[in-house]
């Protein structure tokens, strides 16, 4: 009898303590997701606070913003005596503009990938001047440099224009 | 303490005062103000008997069966070992137990022996020869005597006689040597015929020297032999009613069950407690977690919001740096014997990077640039480039 009942007890007690361990290794995991998901808010709330930093303006569309790229590029083609030439980075056929897009860092905003070769420049344009014309360019437009290269006076330009 | 002796009345002794009471109806009230007894109960049957002590469990059962093939009725049987293979059993009818356990209730008796066990410790006490046979005379006073004979560790029924004279006596003193001689038969260590009369009367110690010569007699000064042997106490028998016996078992098993009870519950309590406790801990977590994880989502939320707004103005803060100018003043600390042969300006994720290959196109000119003013901190190498010998540099910007 005494022995049916520690037995009995004892069974009881074993399974309450695998469902029980089966909740701590249960809780132990979900700890780990908290502290996971805690660091990753702590790491957006900081995102935020820095983007909110910046100030706010409004956000351009995708064809206004490579129209402004494409004016800026004819008046420092007109000023500057730099000639530039604008092409898509692409793969296969596309029918549209909006084919084009991909995401950017930038949460609900696209972002274009464009290449601007200079091929030739005058012997009164050096590269210094050239250079700066690109800053110029990125300055005033949503397009933002990537990559610079200059072979056999070849000067190519590899960047993102962003927009909505 | 209280110490009785059970015969035809009852001895009652506090240690101090000995009262008389005789049976009767009123018996119980009398033993009411007994509260921890040590007894002896004169009416006893002995048998010695052989049993193998290897078995143990079988020897009860072997002496029982011997006891009650030469004793008929009931009897409380106990038994000490006297020798190899050989047991004293000794047996109180069970209605004389049964009375005494109703007189007193058991859990006031501490001692219960039969009267010649008390006895033969009142002798070993007062460092009586036990090696010879001794044949006890205890005058209980009012004509009473208790005859009772040892052979070292055995002994006799006890006779109860009523007689003052030494001549009435002698007989019956030899006549219980004699009857304990032929009881014991070929179990008797030595012949009983040069026993030894121990007795606690004095005058009736001198009567049976003068009457006979040849015997050898004692004389204790002790009123109570057997009293005085229950207060020396270190008895190993004690004589419980079976009922008694099964009360108690049934009391210790009880007391195993509620152990086993309160052991099972600890134990299920503990485990209970650790269950719980995960369960109630899980329940808070996935809360903290669901909590966590709403708030993630508005976080992502707000910064999905955010974003479209302040894009411009991070590419601005991005597009700081003027590449431009930084490539004017690299251009200006490299000596004028280098030519740029090619250059890549790429943005890494939180600055530029310019790499340039510079070569020398004047035979014999090859200087050293210096890692200083604008330089500082570039990486410089020699490396054959355009098919002369030039410069690889590498900053940050």
């Amino acid at each position: 009898m005494n022995k049916a009942i520690i037995s009995v007890s004892v069974l009881i007690a074993l399974l309450l303590i695998n469902f029980g361990a089966s909740f701590h290794r249960q809780a132990s995991e979900v700890n780990e997701e908290i502290k996971k998901t805690t660091q990753e808010n702590s790491e957006l709330t900081q995102e935020i606070k820095q983007k909110e930093s910046l100030g706010r303006s409004a956000p351009l569309s995708m064809t206004r913003a490579f129209n402004a790229l494409v004016n800026q590029m004819h008046m420092i083609e007109a000023y500057g005596g730099t000639s530039m030439e604008l092409s898509f980075v692409t793969k296969g056929d596309k029918n549209s503009l909006d084919e084009y897009f991909t995401d950017s860092v930038f949460q609900n905003v696209k972002s274009l990938p464009v290449v601007l070769k200079i091929n030739k420049y005058s012997d009164q344009t050096d590269t210094i001047s050239v250079l700066d014309d690109v800053h110029q360019l990125e300055s005033r437009t949503d397009f933002k440099v990537r990559e610079i290269t200059d072979e056999h006076d070849v000067l190519q330009v590899k960047g993102d224009l962003y927009g909505i | 303490m209280n110490y009785l002796l059970f015969n035809n009345e009852i001895l009652l002794s506090d240690g101090t005062k000995l009262t008389r009471i005789q049976k009767g109806p009123h018996l119980s009230h009398a033993l009411d103000p007994v509260n921890e007894a040590h007894l002896c109960v004169v009416d006893v049957d002995v048998l010695i008997a052989s049993a193998s002590e290897n078995a143990l469990d079988k020897k009860d059962g072997i002496l029982a069966k011997k006891f009650s093939a030469t004793y008929e009725g009931e009897y409380v049987l106990q038994d000490e070992k006297i020798g190899n293979n050989l047991f004293q059993v000794i047996g109180i009818r069970s209605d004389k137990v049964k009375e005494v356990y109703s007189l007193i209730p058991s859990e006031k008796i501490k001692t219960f022996v039969p009267y010649a066990v008390a006895l033969r410790r009142l002798l070993e006490l007062r460092h009586t020869e036990m090696s010879k046979p001794i044949v006890f005379v205890d005058d209980l006073g009012a004509q009473e005597k208790l005859i009772t004979v040892f052979e070292g560790l055995k002994f006799s029924r006890t006779r109860t006689i009523f007689a003052n004279q030494a001549q009435q006596i002698l007989p019956e003193i030899k006549r219980s040597a004699i009857n304990f001689e032929k009881k014991l038969g070929d179990q008797k260590d030595q012949s009983i015929e040069g026993f030894t009369v121990v007795t606690n009367n004095a005058t009736l110690g001198a009567q049976i020297r003068e009457i006979e010569n040849a015997l050898s007699v004692e004389v204790l000064d002790d009123e109570f032999p057997a009293l005085e042997g229950l207060m020396a106490g270190g008895f190993n028998l004690k004589y419980v009613l079976p009922e008694e016996i099964i009360k108690k078992r049934k009391g210790q098993e009880r007391k195993k069950q509620t152990r086993s009870f309160l052991a099972g519950g600890l134990v299920l309590a503990a485990a209970m407690f650790f269950y719980i406790y995960g369960q109630v801990h899980l329940g808070f977590l996935k809360a903290s977690l669901l909590r966590e994880e709403a708030s993630h989502f508005l976080l992502i939320h707000e910064l999905n919001d955010l974003d479209p707004f302040v894009y411009r103005q991070a590419l601005k803060k991005q597009k700081a740096a003027n590449y431009a100018l930084v490539f004017l003043k690299v251009s200006d600390s490299i000596p004028d014997t280098y030519e740029t042969y090619s250059f890549r300006l790429s943005f890494a994720p939180q600055h530029w990077i310019l790499e340039e290959y510079l070569y020398t196109p004047i035979d014999g000119l090859y200087e050293n640039i210096e890692p200083r003013g604008v330089l500082k901190g570039a990486f410089i190498k020699d490396f054959w480039v355009n098919n002369r010998p030039g410069k690889f540099l590498r900053m940050e910007i």
